[in-house]
């Protein structure tokens, strides 16, 4: 089912009847609320008080190196973001396309990875499923560096390795990874593929989480490995699947390590690192000007809650949970 | 779930948020106004006026902790780290300043320094003391320093010992943000083991001095000399120079010159002579004519005679372990005595001394000027106990002391000569080259206050970076775009 | 896979039709593929890694070296004088022989022969630098201990352990309450507070760095753990999210049985639910642990300067001064980093991988 259909659907869907709530509703109520009272109390103290806050900065020149000339200015940091700055759409788009490019890629190879781990005919699984893992716990200021060298047009391993198989890649007429603005959603799509560990481990865990007895009545029924995989795991894992979609959405809206550390703010080659973030750093940290800032990371979450809003009305379509809603 | 639902609570939160913000109307001005926060804290110790403090005596009895924040500038390399909490020691082992003043250090790295700063002061928990910095750190918060003009009045703190120019230096839009520390001149570092293997004399130590060649031939000690030196100090894996046939620049093992530790462009460009990209108005963009040629006899450098490393050579192992002079790769370097401050002695070689900075084109020498200085926040909580404090690291006594500890020249007229005869202080360079290049400053200073400072400082390497990595760049035909990018900037700040 | 060849086992296999025999060979064809295809992925997945453990066991003179092949070593050298010289493989008279280049020159450079240095140096016409050295083996593991001793790891260590094991049990068993409130009870607003639960992540983090930083100041809270351990006392989104997801998956029957015995909900939670959850409880557990222990940016902001309470993530930040750094030091910290939540991970597995199975098959 195409999105529009999905959306369409939805609202033409029959209406919420409002009704008085019985006692067993109300008391199912209350426990829940119950339940989810520690959220509720630890948001409206730890949360709800700086959100609201960085809202108002919003419409406030706000410069962080003079706090106390902090001056209202209405709607000026909002108008001139939507309308007059060109950098707040081009970095946006930058940031989308490359979710565009990347998440799809990243997603289907942790779910790939999760299938061949989980293989039972692999063997060592513990060994290769821990060393999969491994690159995730290297630590931030670590992998910068390793990405910087590694990556090095002159010196780095990748274009050494590429060498071997002789294709030409070292030097300035070679392969400039982080040089070449065509080439800079491949290399952040490989760095990000790094990480993915999280990824496949929550896939892995939903493939674990497969009865065996599926699997074994497809085998008799005379199923494939392909269609075991199209049929069985791939709609049971989908409440996982939707987890890293809705987190990879999320984490792809606040692209930012990367590129910082290994481009910084100046959107070098030719703009191409210039992702949505790092346009919010340069203009809340390193011009100070907090005002802006705020009102760029408040069209960031507005956008990112949408596209959540989106994701989370697709769901039953596609995502299959035992315990229904 | 309905799609339906979802739209609400859009609505919802804006509504809910929007209605907060209004209603919370005194409340949101604590939040944000962070320095009434920061009064109101502040109650254990003093009551942070705006100057006006200065000028009533000092609090008795109160214990203060004055904080002093390090990571803006010198002061992160581990070698530094123990000497500067010996300087803390000292102060709360004494008690110079009374029994209730106390000092505290807190060291963040450099790279995240300015974000924990910020945060800091606009979080409402500035510190007392922030330095050594130099201009560029400093402006990142123009605005944001105490003035210390009503505090030097106050304590009647002795400035005679000061080169007054020096004390101008630090009075940077009417605002005294700090006081000399200290000046670290710069030089030329070689490496003369490669000097030895390359069979060339020793650049000269004194400045103005002409290069004898190993001949005895005299020479102008130039840029033309630098780079007649750096092709041929310059070695592909073959033993190859620039100047060989064959001569292959992507196994470049060893370069001629790597320009400054920093390698940004005004401070690479002030060997072509000082100049600013700002007119004497400080509103209209310029492009000094020698700066111009600057750029692209620098990008002819790297990639016509391959003397000089491309960014990506720079950046490797090759030159980044642990810096391009110390991963003995890189035969000449002009740096300034701080390189010096976390012990050169650790280089991986240790065959380097100091020379002269070579004349630009014009012959005019240019050796240009750091020099650090410690400021204080406006907001900070205990200002005239942290204008006491900084008087005390910069007195007669501790002054020379943390000069060491950071390599710099000592700004006290009275402390030079005992401090450069100090065997203490001998790094193993001649100072006396240090203290000649004091003569050759860069007026305007190549990190001199421009409008807009940091927006303006990114605009230029948004204009350079790509020049500098391209090979195929045409440097000459873009030297008009800078004004495009610069003269927008300036019109918003001065605007 | 048998590899035991008794006389009955081999005698039982050629009694076995052919088509098994031939099921056989493909199932350990299929190991064989499978295992070299992982292996494979592996080795172009851990080439970065490959490249930082090499450099953690360099010199920075070997790391700067540019005629260094990939393992560590450095040039032999010989002592001559006071100096150390390099040996190199000098072809002279049609035969190559092992010298120590005593004085390097573009032309023509002086060596002497190790083996006989009473004889003093000669001169070699030729370039040195188109000369193979003699090389051997060396790896720096004395990076390793230096870097241990540098930022103080045992201090560190005990930090982030502690930071990460308060805030895993503090954090996972508050969103497991929390979670199981999202999934398994209807009240109204639900929908909506699950969305803001999730916009608590939506929102930049950066953006309410100022405000949350305002507000820990005027509790006095900063320079201390408070602020990163307290707030992930009420649960976080990323834990109740991925729980829920979990829970959700649950098939209500279990709930009803338990209730038609008259156990309460918090009963019915604690010991029908969780039990069932042990697996994803474990693994959410685990990823808030490792989310913890590589959590840079927030103590590094909290604890700002005071660089004795600093967990290990912002202690690899001290080998960045600001004229010099130590890529082999960082790495070599990394590595000892590394191993902690490394072996956590290689036994936990089997706890939270093989749990699922057995609770998927009892369905």
């Amino acid at each position: 089912m195409s999105f529009a259909e999905a959306i369409r659907e939805s609202r033409s869907g029959p209406r919420v009847r409002r009704h008085k709530m019985s006692t067993t509703e109300k008391r199912e109520a209350k426990l829940g609320l119950a339940f989810i009272s520690p959220w509720l109390i630890g948001f409206s103290i730890f949360y709800l008080i700086p959100m609201i806050a960085s809202l108002v900065i919003s419409f406030f020149d706000f410069d962080l190196a003079n706090p106390d000339e902090a001056a209202f200015n209405g709607l000026d940091n909002w108008k001139r973001m939507l309308f007059d700055d060109p950098n707040t759409w081009k970095s946006l788009w930058i940031t989308v396309r490359f979710g565009l490019i990347s998440l799809p890629i990243w997603m289907a190879s942790a779910f790939l990875l999760a299938v061949l781990l989980n293989s039972l005919n692999l063997v060592g699984r513990n060994i290769f499923r821990t060393a999969f893992f491994a690159p995730s716990l290297v630590p931030f200021v670590a992998s910068a560096l390793i990405w910087g060298q590694v990556l090095n047009s002159q010196t780095g391993w990748v274009n050494r390795i590429i060498e071997w198989f002789g294709i030409p890649a070292v030097g300035l007429d070679g392969i400039r990874w982080l040089d070449d603005p065509t080439l800079i959603p491949v290399t952040f799509t490989f760095i990000g593929i790094w990480g993915i560990g999280n990824a496949i481990l929550i896939n892995l865990a939903g493939l674990q989480g497969i009865p065996t007895a599926l699997h074994e009545a497809a085998q008799i029924d005379g199923a494939g490995w392909w269609r075991r995989l199209r049929s069985i795991s791939l709609p049971m894992v989908t409440p996982v699947i939707f987890y890293n979609l809705v987190l990879g959405v999320v984490a792809l809206l606040q692209y930012f390590l990367p590129p910082f550390v290994l481009n910084g703010t100046t959107g070098y080659p030719e703009g191409a690192t210039n992702f949505f973030m790092i346009y919010f750093y340069q203009q809340a940290f390193d011009f100070s000007q907090m005002g802006y800032g705020a009102a760029l990371a408040w069209l960031l979450f507005f956008f990112g809650l949408a596209v959540t809003i989106l994701l989370f009305g697709t769901q039953k379509y596609w995502v299959y949970y035992a315990a229904g809603d | 779930m309905r799609l339906r639902k979802y739209r609400a609570v859009i609505v919802m939160v804006l509504v809910f948020a929007l209605l907060a913000a209004a209603c919370g109307g005194d409340d949101t001005t604590t939040g944000d106004g962070e320095t009434t926060t920061t009064a109101g804290d502040g109650e254990t110790t003093t009551t942070a006026g705006d100057g006006d403090t200065a000028t009533t005596a000092p609090p008795s009895g109160e214990a203060v902790e004055v904080r002093w924040f390090i990571g803006m500038g010198a002061g992160t390399d581990a070698p530094v780290i123990p000497l500067q909490q010996a300087v803390v020691d000292e102060f709360n082992a004494t008690k110079p300043l009374g029994e209730n003043i106390t000092l505290k250090m807190e060291v963040v790295d450099a790279d995240d320094a300015p974000t924990v700063l910020q945060t800091q002061i606009a979080g409402g928990n500035p510190p007392d003391i922030v330095g050594p910095m130099g201009v560029r750190s400093a402006a990142t918060f123009f605005g944001g320093w105490l003035d210390m003009a009503p505090y030097i009045e106050s304590n009647n703190y002795d400035l005679s010992d000061f080169d007054p120019a020096f004390v101008d230096f630090w009075n940077i839009g009417g605002v005294q943000i700090g006081l000399p520390f200290g000046a670290f001149p710069q030089m030329m570092w070689y490496n003369s083991a490669h000097f030895d293997e390359a069979g060339l004399a020793y650049p000269p130590q004194e400045f103005g001095a002409p290069y004898v060649d190993a001949d005895g031939n005299e020479k102008p000690w130039n840029v033309d000399t630098l780079r007649e030196l750096g092709m041929v100090l310059t070695v592909d894996s073959n033993g190859l120079t620039p100047l060989d046939d064959g001569f292959d620049p992507n196994a470049t093992v060893q370069w001629g010159y790597c320009g400054t530790v920093q390698n940004e462009f005004r401070g690479l460009a002030t060997m072509f002579g000082a100049g600013s990209f700002v007119a004497d108005d400080n509103e209209t963009f310029q492009f000094p004519e020698h700066w111009k040629d600057f750029a692209v006899w620098y990008h002819d450098a790297i990639y016509k005679d391959y003397w000089i490393p491309n960014p990506d050579f720079r950046e490797s192992d090759l030159l980044a372990n642990p810096s391009p002079l110390g991963s003995g790769n890189c035969s000449m370097m002009a740096t300034h005595t701080w390189f010096q401050g976390w012990g050169t002695g650790e280089l991986a070689f240790d065959e380097f001394d100091t020379a002269a900075i070579p004349a630009g084109p014009d012959g005019t020498i240019t050796a240009k000027l750091h020099a650090d200085t410690f400021g204080i926040p406006e907001s900070a909580p205990n200002p005239n106990e942290a204008f006491q404090v900084v008087g005390w690291m910069l007195g007669p006594e501790q002054g020379p002391v943390l000069a060491g500890i950071y390599g710099a020249l000592p700004a006290r007229n009275s402390a030079q000569e005992s401090f450069v005869a100090d065997p203490e202080n001998d790094a193993g360079f001649t100072w006396s080259v240090g203290q000649d290049a004091l003569s050759y400053p860069d007026i305007p200073s190549h990190e001199a206050w421009w409008p807009a400072y940091v927006e303006s400082v990114d605009g230029l390497d948004s204009w350079w970076d790509p020049l500098v990595r391209d090979p195929n760049a045409d440097v000459a035909a873009a030297i008009p775009e800078l004004e495009g990018i610069l003269q927008p900037i300036y019109d918003r700040a001065t605007g | 896979m048998a590899t035991t060849t008794s006389r009955e086992q081999r005698d039982a296999l050629a009694r076995e039709p052919e088509w098994k025999i031939r099921a056989r060979r493909r199932t350990l064809l299929m190991k064989m593929g499978t295992t070299a295809l992982a292996a494979a992925l592996l080795a172009v997945f851990l080439m970065p890694m490959a490249y930082a453990f090499v450099t953690s066991a360099k010199t920075a003179e070997q790391a700067s070296d540019p005629a260094a092949p990939i393992l560590p070593s450095e040039p032999a050298t010989f002592e001559y004088e006071g100096k150390e010289a390099p040996i190199l493989l000098v072809p002279i008279d049609g035969e190559t022989r092992e010298l120590a280049l005593v004085s390097p020159g573009r032309q023509q450079s002086e060596f002497v022969d190790p083996a006989n240095p009473e004889a003093g140096t000669f001169v070699w016409e030729g370039n040195w630098r188109q000369l193979e050295p003699v090389r051997q083996s060396s790896w720096a593991w004395e990076n390793y201990s230096e870097a241990w001793n540098f930022i103080s790891f045992p201090r560190l260590l005990y930090w982030t352990l502690l930071y990460a094991f308060v805030t895993m049990v503090g954090a996972v068993g508050s969103s497991a309450f929390v979670a199981y409130g999202f999934s398994r009870f209807r009240f109204p607003g639900r929908s909506v507070l699950f969305i803001v639960l999730i916009g608590t992540i939506i929102l930049p983090p950066a953006v309410v760095l100022i405000p949350r930083y305002t507000f820990f100041t005027a509790i006095d809270w900063t320079g201390t753990w408070l602020p990163l351990i307290v707030p992930l006392m009420f649960g976080n989104a990323y834990n109740v999210f991925l729980l829920r997801q979990y829970f959700m998956t649950i098939p209500r029957e279990m709930e009803q049985a338990a209730s038609v015995d008259g156990a309460g909900p918090l009963r019915t939670f604690l010991q029908v639910i969780l039990p069932q959850a042990v697996p994803a409880v474990t693994a959410v557990s685990l990823f808030h642990f490792f989310f913890a222990w590589n959590d840079f940016f927030e103590p590094l902001i909290y604890l700002a300067g005071n660089r004795d309470i600093v967990p290990i993530s912002v202690g690899l930040s001290f080998f960045s001064g600001t004229y010099e750094q130590n890529p082999n030091l960082i790495m070599a910290a990394s590595f000892i980093a590394l191993v902690i939540p490394l072996v956590i991970f290689f036994f936990s597995q089997r706890i939270f991988l093989s749990g699922i199975v057995v609770s998927g098959a009892e369905k």
